[in-house]
This record gives C-alpha cells, sequence and structure tokens, in this order.
C-alpha cells in the first residue's frame, strides 16, 4: 500500500479551495473551509480523513461530489476533470493589471521629470517616445498574460456535468442518518431514487436490484415497504448505505458514517463497509473524528487543520511516527477503554501560535519518508527527521 | 478504600414505565445504586436501555406519559420520589444539576449568553431565605426521616398484607403500632421544624438590622468627613455590600458569571456575555450549559451523553473541565455514555444497564479487567481496538421489545452463552467482591465454568502489560 505513485489513481485533488463568501463591505467574510488541499486516492483502498470539527472534511467530501464548486484547484476522478475552480487564475489577472497599472504609473513620473528638465524640444519629444514605447510593450505583455490565463480559465470551465454517468461512479452516504432520509418516502423509494435518476425506468429490474441490495446491506426485502422511522439507528445507516451503493459505484464518501451510533451497531456497520470493500473491491472516503474507528478501518489517513492537510501517511506509519503537532495533539486526545493507561495519559495541546514560527520561513507539505507527508518549513522537517523511527 | 466516602444519593429498586397507544413501555425495571460524594458513576448500555430514563427520573422531569411504579430516590434523607414539584424545582436549580446531550437544547436560542447564566442567579438569589433555610435544616432533616420511616412501613403493610404465608394478622398488627407511633412522631417533628422555622426567620433579620445600622453608621461618617469626592465611591461600595448581604445584585451575578465562564474556559467572556448561542462553536455551547448548571454549586451533577456530538478535541477539554471541578468543588458525578474509553477516564465506578436493569456493577479496574457479565463482553468486543484488524463483533439481534419484556434473563436471546435457564427464570445479582456484582446465572455455583472470550482476555492482558502506547511514543 506504501508506494503506490506509478498507479493512476482513482481520485486526485489538486491545490483544492473552498472559500465561503457572506456580507458585503465591513461585514464581509471569507470562511476557507479548505485552503490548498492535495492528495490521491488508489483503487480499492480506505482513506480517512480526520480533524476536528469545523476543520473542513465535509466541505472537502462535499466539493469533491460536486455539492459545491470549488473556488480553486482541481479535482480529477478516474482520469478525468470533474471539478476545478479558477480563483487564482482571477487573481492573477487583476495582480498583472494592478502590476503593470502601478508600473505605468511609474515610468510617467519618471519620465515627466526628465521632460520637464530637458531643456530642448527635440529631447522632449523623444523621451515622449520612448516613454510611449515603453507603456506600450508593458501593455502587450499584460494582455498576452490575461489571454493566456483566460484561456486557462475557459479550459477550466469545461468538467464534467453532475448527472453523466461518470459521477454517478462515486456516491456519498451522508452525517445524519435520520436528516438525510425522507420520511414520506418508503425504504424502497428511497433506495430506487439514484436508479431512477440514472434512468432505469423497468420497474422489474428497479425491485430485483433494490432487494439485492437490501441483501448486501443486511436487510430483508420485507423492509423495503417500510419507511424510515421504524428502523434503529443502525438500520437507517444501512438505508443510506443501500441507497449509495445500489447504482455500482466505484468510490464512497462516507462522512461519519457511525459517529450517532451506539458501539455495538457501530460495529455492524463497519463489517458492512469491510466487507464491501473485500467483496466488490470499493474505494472509500471515510471521514470520521474518533480515530480508533479510522486507525482500525483506514489504509491511509490524511489529518486536517483547518482548512490544510497537516499530515498524510498510512494508518500504521501514522499513529507510529505522528510528526505534525497536530497530530500528536489528536493522538494524544483519543480515550482508551483501560482505566490504568487512562489515569497516567497526558493530553498534548496544540498551540499553532506557540510551536511554529512560519515568518521567515513558511511551511509547505514535505514527504519527510516513502508515502509520509507532513506540512513543515526547512527547520521542522530537520527536527522531525531526528525523531522519526 | 479505607474511608469510604459519603453516600449522598441512593437509588433503590427504581422502576419506570411509560403509558402508550400500544401499552406499557417498561423503561426502568428495578434499578439499585449509590452515588458517592466527590465520586463518578458512569452508566453504559447500549441506545434504549434506560439511561437517559433513570437520570430523568432523578431529575424528576420524566416525559407527561412517565410513571415511577416503585422504589425510592433518596437524597440527604429525602424520597425524591415523593417531592412536589415546588420542592423539586429547588433541588434541581440548587443541588442537581444536568447536562444534556444536545447543548442546543437547552440554551435559549433568542436570549443573550450572559443572561442564560445570571438568571438562576438572581432567581435563587434571596440570600436571607437561605439563611434560614439553613439555620432550620437540622429539624427539617429530621422531619424528612421520619416521613421516610412511615413511608416504609405503609410499604412493609401492603407487602405482608399481599404475602400468604406467616402469621399475617399479628405481623400487620404489630406494624400498625409502629405506624400510629411514627404519625405521632412525625406530628411533633412537624412542629419542631415550624418552631425552628420561626426561631431562624427572627435570628437571620436581626443579624440583617445589625449588618444594616453598622453599614449605614460607616455612611455617616463618610459623609460628615470634608473628603466628599472621593467618599462616594466608597459609600457605594458601602450600599452594595448591603445590597448584597440581602441578595444577590446584578453586578454580583455578572461578576460570578464572568468568573464561571473563566472557569470553563471560555476565551474573552466579557465580550462573550453579550453574544447569543449562535455565535458558539457547538464546544463552547456545552461550556456554557455546565456554566449554567455550575452557579447553583450542585452537588451532583448529570451529565447525559454531554460528548457524544463533539470531537474528540473538544470531548477531551470538556471531559477535563468536568474532572476538574469534581476535584475542586467535590461535586458527584453521574455520567451517561456508551463510549467505552470515555468512562475508563472519568469513572470511579460503573453501572452496566442492558434493557432496563444493571446487570454488572464494580468499580472502573474490575469491570474493565474483569468483567462477568457476557453483556459487558460484547460491549467491550464491539469496540475498534488500536492494536488490532480484527473483525468487529457486533452483538447479533436486537434489544428486546420493552413493551414485552422477556420472562427470563432479557440478553440470552443474543447470549452464546445463555443456558436454559436464561430465558425461564431472571438471574439475581450475584456478588463477586465488596463492589462488584452481575446478574448472570453464569456465576451461580451450579453453572459450568465460562471464561470470557479470549479476544478480551488478550485484550486485558495486554492493557495490563504494556506500558508503551502510542500517545506515549508521541510524548518526546
Ligand atoms: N454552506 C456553508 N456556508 C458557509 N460556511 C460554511 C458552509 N459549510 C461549511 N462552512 C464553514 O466551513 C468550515 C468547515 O466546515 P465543515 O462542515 O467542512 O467542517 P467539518 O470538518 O465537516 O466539521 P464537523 O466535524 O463538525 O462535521 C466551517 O467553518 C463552517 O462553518
Ligand atoms: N416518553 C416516552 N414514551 C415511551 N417510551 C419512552 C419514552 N421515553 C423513553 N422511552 C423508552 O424507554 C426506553 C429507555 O429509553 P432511554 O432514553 O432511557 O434510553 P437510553 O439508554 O438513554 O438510550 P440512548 O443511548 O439512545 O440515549 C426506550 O425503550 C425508550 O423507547
Ligand atoms: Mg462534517
Ligand atoms: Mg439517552
Amino acid at each position: 500500500m506504501n508506494n503506490r505513485e506509478n498507479e493512476m489513481p482513482i481520485l486526485e485533488v489538486k491545490n483544492l479551495k473552498k472559500y465561503f463568501k457572506s456580507g458585503r463591505g465591513k461585514t464581509k467574510l471569507v470562511v476557507k473551509a479548505i485552503d490548498d488541499v492535495s492528495f490521491n486516492i488508489y483503487k480499492g483502498e480506505v482513506f480517512g480523513l480526520v480533524g476536528e470539527s469545523g476543520c473542513g472534511k465535509t466541505t472537502t467530501g462535499r466539493t469533491i461530489i460536486k455539492l459545491y464548486d470549488p473556488t480553486d484547484g482541481e479535482i480529477f476522478f478516474m482520469g478525468q476533470r470533474i471539478g476545478a475552480g479558477h480563483q487564482g487564475l482571477n487573481d492573477n489577472i487583476s495582480e498583472k493589471r494592478k502590476e503593470v497599472r502601478v508600473a505605468v504609473q511609474q515610468l510617467k513620473m519618471e519620465y515627466n521629470a526628465r521632460i520637464s528638465a530637458s531643456p530642448s524640444a527635440e529631447d522632449q519629444a523623444s523621451l515622449k517616445k520612448e516613454l510611449a514605447e515603453k507603456i506600450s510593450v508593458l501593455q502587450k505583455e499584460k494582455q498576452e498574460f490575461i489571454r493566456k490565463n483566460k484561456l486557462q480559465i475557459s479550459e477550466r470551465k469545461r468538467t464534467v456535468d453532475q448527472d453523466t454517468p461518470l459521477m454517478r461512479k462515486m456516491q456519498m452516504i451522508f452525517q445524519d442518518p435520520i436528516a438525510s432520509l425522507d420520511p414520506r418516502m418508503t425504504v424502497k423509494e428511497i433506495i430506487a431514487e439514484g436508479l431512477r435518476i440514472a434512468g432505469v425506468k423497468n420497474e422489474k429490474e428497479i425491485i430485483t436490484r433494490v432487494n439485492k441490495v437490501l441483501e448486501t446491506v443486511g436487510l430483508l426485502p420485507e423492509h423495503a415497504s417500510r419507511y424510515p422511522h421504524e428502523f434503529s439507528g443502525g438500520q437507517r445507516q444501512r438505508i443510506g448505505i443501500a441507497r449509495a451503493l445500489v447504482v455500482n459505484p466505484e468510490f464512497i464518501i462516507a462522512d461519519e458514517p457511525v459517529s450517532a451510533l451506539d458501539v455495538s451497531i457501530q460495529a455492524q456497520v463497519i463489517n458492512l463497509l469491510n466487507d464491501l470493500r473485500h467483496d466488490i473491491g470499493i474505494t472509500i472516503m471515510f471521514i470520521a473524528h474518533d480515530l480508533s474507528v479510522i486507525k482500525y478501518f483506514s489504509d491511509r489517513i490524511g489529518v486536517m487543520y483547518y482548512g490544510n492537510l497537516v499530515e498524510l501517511a498510512t494508518a500504521d506509519e501514522l499513529f507510529l511516527n505522528p510528526l505534525h503537532p497536530y497530530t500528536r495533539s489528536l493522538l494524544s486526545a483519543v480515550p482508551l477503554p483501560d482505566p490504568r493507561y487512562e489515569k497516567t495519559r497526558k493530553r498534548i495541546v496544540y498551540k499553532p501560535w506557540e510551536v511554529h514560527n512560519y515568518e521567515n520561513n513558511p511551511p509547505r507539505l514535505h514527504e519527510i519518508k516513502e508515502g509520509h507527508f507532513v506540512q513543515a518549513n526547512d527547520e521542522e522537517i530537520e527536527s522531525y527527521m531526528k525523531i522519526l523511527k | 478504600m479505607a474511608n469510604t466516602p459519603e453516600k449522598i444519593l441512593h437509588v433503590q429498586d427504581l422502576t419506570v414505565s411509560f403509558k402508550t397507544t400500544q401499552g406499557m413501555v417498561r423503561a426502568v425495571r428495578g434499578v439499585t445504586f449509590d452515588v458517592f460524594k466527590g465520586k463518578t458513576l458512569a452508566i453504559v448500555g447500549e441506545s434504549g436501555s434506560g439511561k437517559s430514563v433513570s437520570s430523568r427520573a432523578i431529575m424528576g422531569i420524566l416525559a407527561g406519559n412517565g410513571v415511577i411504579d416503585d422504589g425510592q430516590i433518596i437524597y440527604r434523607g429525602q424520597d425524591l420520589t415523593k417531592v412536589d414539584e415546588e420542592h423539586y424545582h429547588e433541588l434541581r436549580g440548587n443541588k442537581i444539576g444536568m447536562i444534556f446531550q444536545d447543548p442546543m437544547s437547552s440554551l435559549n436560542p433568542i436570549m443573550r449568553i450572559g443572561k442564560q447564566i445570571t438568571e438562576g442567579m438572581l432567581l435563587n438569589g434571596n440570600r436571607l431565605k437561605e439563611r434560614i433555610k439553613q439555620k432550620s435544616a437540622d429539624s427539617k432533616n429530621i422531619l424528612s426521616e421520619k416521613l421516610n420511616n412511615l413511608d416504609e412501613l405503609q410499604r412493609k403493610a401492603t407487602k405482608v398484607k399481599k404475602s400468604d404465608f406467616g402469621n399475617k394478622a399479628a405481623e400487620l398488627t404489630e406494624i400498625k403500632l409502629d405506624i400510629l407511633k411514627a404519625k405521632k412522631e412525625i406530628k411533633l417533628a412537624k412542629a419542631d421544624y415550624k418552631k425552628a422555622t420561626a426561631v431562624a426567620k427572627k435570628e437571620v433579620y436581626m443579624d440583617y438590622r445589625t449588618e444594616q445600622a453598622r453599614v449605614n453608621d460607616q455612611i455617616k461618617a463618610l459623609k460628615d468627613t470634608s473628603n466628599q469626592g472621593s467618599n462616594n465611591a466608597k459609600i457605594a461600595e458601602l450600599k452594595e455590600q448591603l445590597i448584597r448581604y440581602k441578595k444577590v445584585t446584578k453586578q454580583e451575578a455578572y461578576e460570578r458569571a464572568i468568573k464561571i465562564m473563566k472557569e470553563v474556559g471560555i476565551p474573552e467572556p466579557e465580550r462573550r456575555f453579550t453574544q447569543y448561542p449562535f455565535q458558539f462553536s457547538g464546544g463552547m455551547r456545552q461550556r456554557i450549559v455546565i456554566a449554567i448548571a455550575l452557579t447553583a454549586s450542585p452537588e451532583i451533577l448529570i451529565c447525559d451523553e454531554p460528548t457524544t456530538a463533539l470531537d474528540v478535541t473538544i470531548q477531551a477539554q470538556i471531559l477535563e473541565l468536568i474532572n476538574d471541578l469534581k476535584k475542586e468543588r467535590n461535586l458527584s458525578v453521574i455520567f451517561i455514555t456508551h463510549d467505552l474509553g470515555v468512562v475508563a477516564n472519568m469513572a470511579d465506578s460503573i453501572a452496566v444497564m442492558y434493557a432496563g436493569k444493571i446487570v454488572e456493577m464494580g468499580t472502573s479496574e474490575e469491570i474493565f479487567y474483569n468483567p462477568r457479565h457476557p453483556y459487558t463482553w460484547a460491549l467491550l468486543t464491539s469496540m475498534p481496538d488500536l492494536d488490532s484488524k480484527d473483525r468487529l463483533r457486533a452483538i447479533p439481534g436486537t434489544p428486546p421489545n420493552m413493551l414485552f419484556p422477556p420472562i427470563g434473563d432479557a440478553f440470552a436471546e443474543r447470549n452464546e452463552y445463555a443456558m436454559k435457564i436464561d430465558f425461564e427464570r431472571q438471574p439475581p445479582m450475584f456478588k463477586i467482591s465488596e463492589t462488584h456484582s452481575a446478574a448472570t446465572w453464569l456465576l451461580h455455583p451450579d453453572a459450568p465454568k465460562v471464561e470470557m472470550p479470549k479476544i478480551i482476555r488478550d485484550r486485558i492482558e495486554r492493557m495490563l502489560n504494556t506500558t508503551s502506547k502510542p500517545e506515549e511514543a508521541a510524548n518526546e
């Protein structure tokens, strides 16, 4: 699982940004829910995403599945670009405009001074000509730059539509099983909805496929005619999974599918997802904040902190060698069912303003060991190298 | 344990049902436990096992269709199942606090946070009344004791009437005599209590008048001196002091609110004081709820899954906060959760509930390192383990329908160790140690010897042996 660089990823996220803007003028607020995040997910793996509430996990999932438009960056799914934003290109253009404006102004000032200082009319005319030429070079360069960027923008705008067969290969299981199931629809209707959107019209086929998927998730055909409120929490979560599975997806984004369930039901759902990946080979992006569950279930884990991916490694490596101070603080906060250990467990509190000094030396995501990435600056990389096991 | 801590709450045979259109839901079926001063009792169990209903019964806030069929909840000599609503109100505000799973549901979304924190303080802020109550507390305790005594005798009488052996008549006569005696004693105790209250009232008001005179003299002295300007502030302060002697002032409530907000870790409390709940994050809202519960300085804090909706970092903060408060204030905590890691962190003792009953009870170490009930085993094995990738062992089947609770052991249907008797008769609590007991026929002397599943045995062995855990590796 470690080295899959030569493989084509099933999902590729490149410099993804998602900003939420609200208000205007003085009350204007920009929430950088995802701020330049890159990662790959390979076929058949479970990719875990952890981080505290509000760090952007759900937003990442929803942007990948095109419920949100990216602000910037690109998303590729099975080799095709399905999402892209161009805020950066827009910014490039306005920055260039500003840059040229300033440069022109400076030139004008400089030449005007020289013109008024020069005695002969001839000199003045040649200076004026020189100035006009210089300005025109700058303008041309600017136009060329803008043209190139605009080309890229229109290119980025050409992404896959939401309702194409390709996008149906990607499904999402939502965080809240109760809120995400329409209470007035029977289980069969809920599950069949996706099939109908996909254009399956044959009622017989729909029934066969619904029954089959119910069996896959451990429910009975007679459950199909019931309503969501007649099921337990674990069963409801299975209905959500059945709805995602019925269209035969390759890739599932599971957003905290077990967080609201008690341990025994949680075990049922995790076992079910585990079977699906082993039997059908489904790839799963698993969002959670319970680290015991994430460690148990994931092959690789990405740790997010306020819109940034701060560490990424295989599950075992991350627990063996947690390097980023936020990852360490996260691991140190997990309570284990072992009272003696709990009595001595020391929690590490992450205070970014104390541990990082990024003023002169900004951080980047660095591969510190094969397959193990951590966000750090040169100084930190050096110190992490020393404690690496 | 050399000196056992003071028992402050005793729940005996608590039985709660709900009337529904389909019949009576037997939610809690005879639950007995103790809460000790400065200790945490954790209640764990699957969804629907009766954890919340038990704690709501203690708080006196059962849903309208709920009834307490039987049992006692003894707090400071008083049986809370007998207390009227007016009295309960006082207890809830002052002595027993509760934190619910969803912080939003216990906050008013359109009221400023500050007001929500100070409201209770101002409402219960009459200090003279409090002092009178304190002074007459002893005679009140005697009265409640006598009332409980009578209650017990009456219960005994009904039991004897229902039973069909022994010399019923003779026994009944004796009980009746006792009841008469108890009633007489109650009459006396009532009179005593009334007298004590009257005396206390007189004393308290006299003290207040003395204080008033003292402060007024001081003010007068200050007014007489020539240095008018700088004395005004001092005079205002003295006046505030006098009001504070009588009741909690707005200023005082504000100061205490800010202090408690700091205590629960809200940054910039002065600014936060005027904000609304939606301007707080989930973890901060839960802290506010805790802050409100704490303003009354409760003796018992009931926490019903206070961190289930929160992520690990914030969960850790809230748990640390509750543990710190427990230490500082010698608080007793009832902590409800289904997260066994959290239980290991918080609990001094643990009650494992299944289908409305406590099936195993013990100290934290006894439950985690020597579990004896198959249901406890099942709970422990269904949890993922940081060190293994073995398939999780989900508990097969579903909990029983509490409209028709099973005759025998309610867990029998799902229990791979179930014996014939489990389907026929309910097991009693078998004692394993002074503090540890479990309700399973496996502990009967005649039962075949059954070991706990290997997977838990291995895990326990590993827990007791290992010293190095990933987090320690994280500590340089
Ligand atoms: N539709 C939206 N409009 C504005 N802001 C949003 C929106 N959705 C999310 N946000 C903000 O983006 C940030 C990331 O939110 P997100 O829901 O992705 O977090 P999360 O990591 O999934 O948290 P949780 O663990 O609580 O589910 C938060 O600050 C949130 O308030
Ligand atoms: N108002 C009510 N009317 C009818 N039944 C009720 C009512 N309140 C609770 N119950 C039932 O009582 C039983 C115990 O419920 P309780 O809320 O105590 O469970 P719990 O152990 O707290 O579960 P969870 O972990 O899901 O919170 C359940 O079967 C529940 O359906
Ligand atoms: Mg989320
Ligand atoms: Mg509950």
